[in-house]
């Protein structure tokens, strides 16, 4: 798996920022990051205003959190589709 | 510009339009800059719903001299909030429901095409037990594929200290005294406990959140600057968001164990039944005479006494400096639907300093002062005796606080006062009714006073002296 928040052209300079994910291997990233933040959070002294990293996080996450919005809206609907799954067989 | 107007300190940052006070009363300029989104906060009926469910102040058109002519759009007069509240001096559920109105009122506006654009909890205040949002300046015009703006603040100002309030100590809330723009996620990170790791929103939005913002730092610096403008969050994304911030806010939870103070009136060993009763005779007896527009009740505690007077439609703010005492006494208020009383948490012997810019954006305790009247029950002692302050001081403070003043005297020989001396030299040879009474006639006059019934205790009515 690999994530990749910024890619740098070659003069060093962020060519926009782009985030590259997709929902299955979001959640990979939310998993194995999380894991290593069982270990450390170092203090930030952000020379960059730290909204804009909050607006790319929130790219970063939007997939997960629309599909979990979208499950749970759904969620009866899907309960139902199994529980009748279950029954047939 | 006219010399009665004053421009309110805590609005300076906002560039859509301005606070500022004229004879006594509140307005707020909306600049020509902001006249698109507030017609379409009007216009679109987001304003009617919103102030219709009591989730957004209401405010009336004026048309009186602006202060700043050549940006003045609008000028509105708000309705007025009595006592202004700062989040650090609220229990934990009035920052839980504040930041769920937030959430209401976000949900609402993107129902209507508008989104907020910052998520300020001081933009949050109380009337009685219900927050409402209060500043009408918020609202933006919601573009597809926008991320939410107010999403870091959202998360520094509500998110972050409710899980530290509730996961290590719900008195970390003073962090928010401390930082003016809410608890930065990377403190939080670091003071939130393993397990709360393996709650979804909170390992999101604070401790990946506080990562990103982190990795960030190092991927942008000296590199230029991220604009994110290419990237797209789609409707259902940013809905989810919210939902995400919203259950996580719901799931956070503080339950206070029973304290020293929570149980204070319920022992048998503070109060007899009877002194209890003529206790609250003679409060009553006293509002009764002066019949206040306000009071502040210090040391409050569950607000037994502050009820008397809220109860009789006296404006009322019940400040007590224990956690478990404000926050019983809120949800009391929620549970009876409480309109005139107000709990929030203080500390007297180190009240609400001015913070922020030029420590006037947000203002102090006293500054907020003077209110009518103040009740001091069973206060004194603490002050004097646990605290060391002089009667001199203790007088010095409340001629600041209040023009009337309820307060009540308890000897040495009282059951308090031994507990109270019970762990340390007897140092307070001043402390005696007699220098009581001399030190607060220097600035107030004693209009009445009387015993309580079975005790030893002395309930005073003082008018301060001009």
């Amino acid at each position: 798996m690999r994530i990749r928040i910024c890619r740098k052209g070659q003069n060093g300079i962020n060519q926009k920022g782009r985030i590259k994910w997709n929902s299955s291997k979001l959640l990979d990233f939310i998993l194995v990051v999380g894991f290593l933040l069982l270990f450390t959070t170092d203090a930030a002294y952000a020379y960059i205003d730290p909204g804009i990293a909050s607006f790319a996080f929130q790219m970063l996450i939007a997939g997960l959190v629309g599909s979990l919005f979208l499950i749970k809206l759904f969620w009866h609907k899907i309960k139902a589709f199994f529980l009748k799954y279950i029954v047939r067989r | 510009m006219n010399k009665e107007t004053e421009i309110v300190p805590s609005s300076f940052r906002d560039p859509s339009g301005f606070l500022f006070r004229r004879d006594g009363l509140l307005y707020r300029q909306v600049n020509n800059t902001y006249k698109e989104e507030y017609d379409k906060l009007i216009g679109s009926g987001l304003y009617e719903v919103l102030t219709k469910e009591g989730l957004l102040i209401s405010h009336e058109e004026v048309s009186i001299e602006s202060p700043d002519p050549a940006n003045a759009y609008k000028i509105i007069q708000p309705q007025q909030i009595p006592f202004i509240s700062y989040p650090y001096e609220w229990c934990f559920s009035q920052l839980k429901e504040a930041a769920l109105t937030t959430l209401k009122i976000q949900k609402k506006a993107f129902d209507f095409g508008m989104s907020l654009k910052d998520a300020s909890a001081y933009n949050i205040q109380f009337r009685g037990s219900d927050p409402v949002h209060i500043d009408t300046l918020s609202f933006g015009g919601y573009r597809e594929g926008e991320p939410w703006v107010a999403y870091r603040q959202f998360c520094q100002h509500f998110l972050a200290p409710l899980a530290i309030m509730s996961y290590t100590h719900v008195k970390l809330n003073q962090l928010l005294r401390i930082h003016v723009d809410g608890v930065p996620l990377d403190l939080a990170s670091s003071l939130l406990p393993f397990r709360s790791r393996f709650r979804f929103a909170i390992l999101t939005h604070i401790h990946l959140h506080a990562r990103t913002q982190k990795r960030f730092e190092g991927e942008s610096q000296g590199t230029g600057r991220f604009t994110g403008a290419d990237k797209k969050m789609g409707r259902k994304s940013f809905l989810g968001l919210i939902d995400s911030l919203e259950s996580g806010i719901k799931s956070l939870s503080w339950k206070p164990k029973e304290t020293v103070w929570t149980s204070y009136y319920g022992g048998s060993s503070n109060y007899s039944s009877e002194s209890l009763e003529h206790k609250k005779e003679l409060i009553e007896k006293f509002l009764d005479e002066i019949n206040p527009e306000e009071v502040w009740d210090l040391g409050a505690n569950v607000g037994l006494f502050s009820r008397i007077c809220s109860n009789k439609g006296i404006r009322t703010v019940s400040f007590d400096l224990d956690p478990a005492c404000v926050e019983g006494s809120y949800l009391q208020c929620r549970e009876n639907g409480e309109k005139h009383l107000l709990p929030l948490l203080l500390d007297l012997t180190n009240p609400s300093p001015g913070i922020g810019w030029e420590n006037k954006e947000r203002t102090s305790l006293l500054d907020r002062g003077p209110t009518d009247t103040a009740l001091a029950l069973a206060l004194v002692h603490h002050l004097a005796i646990s605290n060391n302050t002089p009667f001199p001081k203790i007088a010095n403070l409340l001629t600041e606080i209040c023009k009337w003043l309820i307060i009540e005297f308890i000897p040495k020989s009282d059951p308090q006062a031994q507990k109270l001396l019970a762990g340390r030299e007897d140092i307070f040879s001043d402390y005696t009714q007699d220098r009581f009474e001399n030190s607060f006639e220097k600035q107030f006059s004693i209009m009445d006073s009387s015993q309580v019934r079975d005790s030893q205790r002395i309930i005073y009515l003082m008018k301060k002296k001009q």
